[in-house]
């Protein structure tokens, strides 16, 4: 037990600023208290120290901008493809005997991985977004994230109107097997992927935080004007996409791969910088 | 706290202050309580605080010592004088401990 709690507080002080980590953790271990109590402790400055940081405007803006509406619609759209995902790939399987099935197979293949790279690409976008605009929040922020995600889940409308179409044929096991892979691939590993990105930027030189804080800020709303867009001309019953949808959708294509380029780019970037005398030794 | 990080003068440190309010008031001070308030000294020009060099004792970890500025120590007497004015001719001015009981 008191491992663990000490474990704990070594936890929670990584939520500590350096120095204020050092001083607390020393002022501990000179006074001998118990892990339990330092734990109480430790929570209590850490809950003090993150309450202050919501104190300005920036971390709700993240919150209400990113965290929740991001979280919400990728727990919606990502639950819609794992499960098309996951039924289509066991149909397949099932059926591959089938030389029709297995001629249909390649156009299935590219229309899935086109699907699953834009949704983890704004996975990433999201994580990165987190991340980059409030480092020191992230704690909250990515657990409110995570949490507007699996809410995405629970209250997907298919799954409260039992209109989801769930073959039992498929089996219970692979069926959530595949399901759950595909989430973990594609929505969580990007996100936590992203918010690392993020975190490690977050130090940069002002000028390339303030591009990088507008290209992602240029992105996001782009995402959600043209959502916005789309669910107003469905719901208005006007089935002619105007051309404004149009171009909007072809600039929030490219701006949904943007991940890729910055990877592409910084691994790039990584292999031409000439290495330091540590990293060459392997330290 | 002030009253604290001034009778400890030039031990005053973190774990130090804490433990020398404890023993004053016979209250637990939480670490929380104690570094956000340390927080709010600093900023206000009351205290000025950095950190130390590691010790042993603390398993190599270094302590945020703390000084009382001289607006940190007008400002504490300011406190006391108006505490000891407000308070004139009550009934628990006129029995404190060690004082007419």
């Amino acid at each position: 037990m008191t491992s663990i709690s000490w474990r704990a507080v070594d936890l929670l002080c990584q939520m500590l600023e350096p120095d204020e980590r050092a001083a607390v953790r020393g002022d501990l271990t000179e006074s001998g208290e118990t892990g339990g109590r330092s734990l109480a402790g430790v929570l209590g400055l850490v809950l003090r120290r993150q309450a202050a940081l919501w104190k300005v405007w920036q971390p709700w803006a993240v919150l209400v901008g990113i965290a929740v509406p991001l979280g919400w619609s990728l727990g919606l759209v990502s639950w819609d493809l794992s499960h098309r995902s996951a039924n289509h790939i066991l149909s397949y399987a099932r059926q591959w005997n089938n030389p029709i099935i297995r001629e249909d197979f390649p156009g299935f293949a590219e229309t899935t991985l086109i699907s699953w790279l834009s949704v983890s690409c704004v996975s990433w976008i999201s994580g990165f977004g987190l991340g980059f605009m409030s480092s020191r929040t992230v704690p909250i922020n990515g657990a409110l994230y995570g949490s507007a995600l699996l809410l995405g889940y629970v209250a997907n409308p298919h799954l409260l109107t039992g209109t989801h179409y769930w073959t039992p044929a498929s089996g219970f096991t692979p069926y959530y097997g595949l399901f759950l892979t595909v989430l973990a691939v594609v929505v969580v590993l990007p996100s936590v992927l992203g918010i690392r990105q993020g975190l490690r930027l977050a130090s940069h030189r002002p000028f390339i935080q303030t591009a990088l804080r507008a290209a992602t800020i240029g992105i996001l709303v782009m995402f959600a004007i043209r959502a916005g867009l789309g669910i107003f001309w469905r719901v208005t019953g006007a089935f002619t996409h105007p051309p404004i949808l149009d171009l909007l959708s072809s600039v929030v294509r490219i701006g949904m791969y943007w991940p890729m380029v910055y990877l592409v780019v910084s691994a790039v970037a990584r292999c031409r910088r000439p290495r330091g005398a540590a990293e060459i030794a392997g330290l | 706290m002030l009253t604290a990080a001034t009778r400890l003068g030039d031990d005053a440190y973190g774990g130090a202050i804490r433990q020398e309010i404890e023993d004053a008031t016979g209250s637990r001070c939480s670490i929380g309580a104690l570094y956000t308030t340390l927080d709010r000294l600093e900023a206000k020009g009351f205290v000025k605080t950095w950190m130390g060099d590691p010790t042993p004792q603390r398993g190599g970890r270094p302590k945020r010592i703390v000084r009382v500025t001289s607006s940190g120590a007008r400002a504490a007497k300011d406190f006391y004088n108006a505490v000891t004015r407000v308070t004139r001719g009550v009934p628990w001015e006129a029995h404190r401990v060690g004082e007419r009981i």
